[in-house]
């Protein structure tokens, strides 16, 4: 049984031996750790077993080495990633200019995007009655929604500015003017890198909530 | 016809930033100098995390297609590989899941790909029964792991990345790196020890 509760520094016993083994640890951690082992044989054991799996046993690891494609597999993926990557795609168009008629007269240049399926609760609330229509049937589909950051207007009316859109061309179904209490949060999908984007809305973060249709799929 | 010009007698190499430079410029021969450079550590990370060669090739693949179609977005802050690696472990999984839909994974057809890769692998130094036992029986544990510690353990291992690279590939603390490692590798002795005795 080990006895490794008397650490008293805010890493875990475990945390600090396994980071000891991968020679992670500043010199105090290292100094506490190198004591703790010669008190606790059960500690001093686990760092052993420890190191067998650990990256400097460059023996075991080379030995477990994946089979290793031949020059034609390749060559294959890279003309496939070339090929990839030459063509035009959407996310090329994401810095192409945006200009809204009327009130809102926008140049958006759209550095990325995250996806989001959101789900439409309520109906229009825009300033300006005479466009909006009486009502709105409740729309669930994905958008995509655009932090402040990934914008950049050039040109907006003041009584526009807490509605605010911009979307991912082609849109689908046009524009919509949206405010933040118009939309709720129903499903986050992970960005294009595969991270779950931390997404902040509507009077959280206090800053305009930017969303259009798009006319693909998340 | 194509002159093969061996790139270490060219003085020194481009720098990563350099070579996304070129590539945004559209040079082929960027993108191929950064593929080559990329490539293996790419494929050994996601042939740890999916098993098989294949779906990691296709892991690659993917990965790199979508860091180049996003290089508006790397702003320096991490280093490209730190960058590649994160979107090809988060990539995997999917792979991984799909293969599954596809062939419903199982450890009879983990041994078929080891038998296929001792064939494929004559010229290997690793050429050893034992060692394509080892093999199958690692791919085997780290299957098992829960997802989060095989990332950070593949990660590790296999892509060298620093506990604080690792943290930020995968946005959590260098503490829950240390714990993850800690219990990944005492869950895969455990596991690869069960074999062995088995």
């Amino acid at each position: 049984m080990n006895n490794w509760s008397s650490k008293p520094t805010r890493r875990t016993n475990e945390q600090l031996l396994a980071a000891y083994v991968d020679g992670e640890l500043s010199s105090e951690d290292r100094a506490y750790v190198e004591k703790l082992l010669s008190a606790d044989v059960c500690a001093a054991d686990e760092v052993d077993a420890q190191r067998a799996l650990s990256r400097a046993n460059a023996r075991f690891w080379s030995q477990l080495e994946p089979p290793k494609p031949d020059a034609k597999r390749w060559k294959e993926v890279l003309a496939q990633i070339a090929g990839k990557v030459q063509q035009p795609t959407v996310q090329h168009n994401r810095r192409r200019l945006w200009r809204f008629s009327g009130a809102l007269a926008s140049a958006v240049a759209i550095a990325g995007t995250v996806l989001i399926g959101l789900v439409i609760v309520k109906s229009q609330q825009v300033s300006d009655v005479s466009t909006a229509p009486p009502s709105r049937p409740t729309i669930t589909e994905s958008f995509a929604v655009l932090a402040p950051h990934e914008i950049e207007i050039q040109s907006i009316r003041q009584a526009d500015v807490p509605l605010v859109v911009v979307g991912e061309p082609p849109l689908r179904d046009g524009v919509k003017l949206m405010t933040y209490s118009d939309v709720k949060l129903d499903v986050v999908q992970a960005d294009w890198d595969g991270m779950m984007p931390q997404v902040q809305t509507g009077s959280i973060s206090g800053m305009p909530f930017i969303y259009a249709p798009l006319s693909r799929g998340p | 016809m194509a002159v093969v010009t061996p790139t270490s007698l060219n003085g020194p190499q481009p720098s990563d930033e350099q070579l996304l430079s070129d590539c945004r410029a559209g040079k082929a021969s960027a993108l191929d100098t950064l593929f080559q450079r990329y490539r293996h550590v790419a494929y050994r990370v996601a042939f740890r995390l999916l098993g098989n060669e294949a779906d990691a090739l296709d892991a690659v693949q993917d990965g790199f297609v979508k860091v180049l179609l996003h290089l508006e977005r790397f702003e320096g802050r991490s280093s490209f590989k730190t960058w590649l690696l994160r979107v090809v472990s988060n990539a995997s999984p999917d792979f991984g899941r799909q293969r599954r839909r596809r062939e419903q994974l199982s450890k009879d057809e983990l041994q078929v790909d080891a038998e296929r890769e001792s064939v494929q692998d004559e010229d290997s130094p690793c050429r050893e029964i034992e060692c394509r036992e080892t093999r199958g029986l690692l791919n085997q544990a780290l299957l098992e792991l829960p997802e989060a510690q095989r990332r950070t353990f593949v990660l590790h291992v296999d892509g060298e990345l620093s506990y604080r690279e690792i943290a930020a590939v995968l946005r959590i603390s260098v503490g829950t790196v240390m714990s993850r490692l800690f219990y990944a590798r005492r869950k895969l002795r455990a596991l690869l020890s069960e074999r062995v005795t088995a």
